[in-house]
């Protein structure tokens, strides 16, 4: 019964994606489904956490929200995951997927740099801001799935495996 | 699929708002601390001219707080020890 339901789930994000982006052309038809899925699961993902993340630093200044410190450091790289998602969901809209070793390279860096500065924040203030350990702990999970995504993209398309280094160019 | 990559434009634009804001705030009106020795005690937002969450950071750490106490000592860069139950505010 759970296999199935998860199964059901998938093909109705299989039909999703292929309506979305019209998989069967351009360079996406080169690319397995289950990429495609992945990495617009990664783009709600990270928009989800960007808006979250904003919602989370200006409900501090209201009395709903527990208010933590400013860190523009964060939030740069929390912008640079927005922009990165955003390029890669406008560009899976014009039938197009960038998995260069670089870009993948980048992507890792920014989401592992993401899960390494929340877990810097939860030591320093866990103390003093309680909540912070539930908040941060949250976002390391959702941050840690797009680590995961992304890692499943090196494997499923080889991205590490030439050592000239594999460039898609359809 | 427009939608979305609308979506993304509207927190694009939110986050060059917030980025541009947050520089200023935190070049200019920085979130002050009070250290233990490489652990903060007290957060003290310098724009607003209040402690962040002051009830929570006086739990946390089982002794009360005074306000006036800490912004004396934050102000002079002096240490807050945790190593006493209720600070000698006089």
């Amino acid at each position: 019964m759970k296999k199935t339901s998860i199964a059901s789930f998938f093909f109705i994000l299989k039909n999703h994606v292929e309506s979305c982006f019209d998989t069967h052309h351009g360079q996406l038809r080169r690319f397995p489904n289950s990429v495609i899925i992945w990495v617009y699961i990664m783009c709600l993902n990270i928009l989800f956490q960007g808006f979250l993340d904003l919602i989370i630093k200006f409900g501090g200044y209201t009395p709903w929200i527990v208010s933590m410190p400013w860190r523009i450091d964060f939030l740069f790289l929390t912008a640079i995951s927005v922009l990165m998602g955003f390029h890669t969901l406008n560009g899976m809209k014009h039938q197009k997927l960038d998995v260069t070793r670089n870009s993948v390279q980048l992507g890792l860096l920014v989401e592992t740099a993401l899960i390494v500065g929340d877990l810097h924040f939860i030591a320093v203030y866990k103390d003093i801001i309680p909540e912070v350990f539930w908040f941060r702990m949250f976002f390391v999970g959702l941050t840690l799935i797009n680590v995961f995504i992304l890692l499943f993209i090196v494997h499923r398309m080889h991205v590490f495996s030439d050592k000239q280094g594999k460039i898609h160019i359809f | 699929m427009d939608k979305l990559t609308k979506t993304y434009l509207v927190l694009l634009s939110a986050f060059g708002v917030v980025l541009v804001f947050g520089t200023v705030k935190s070049t200019f009106y920085p979130d002050e601390s009070i250290y233990v020795p490489g652990k903060p005690v007290v957060l003290y937002d310098s724009m607003t001219g209040d402690f962040i969450d002051g009830d929570v950071y006086s739990s946390a750490f089982r002794f009360e707080v005074d306000p006036n106490y800490v912004k004396a000592n934050l102000f002079n860069n002096e240490v807050v020890t945790s190593d006493v139950d209720t600070p000698d505010c006089n």
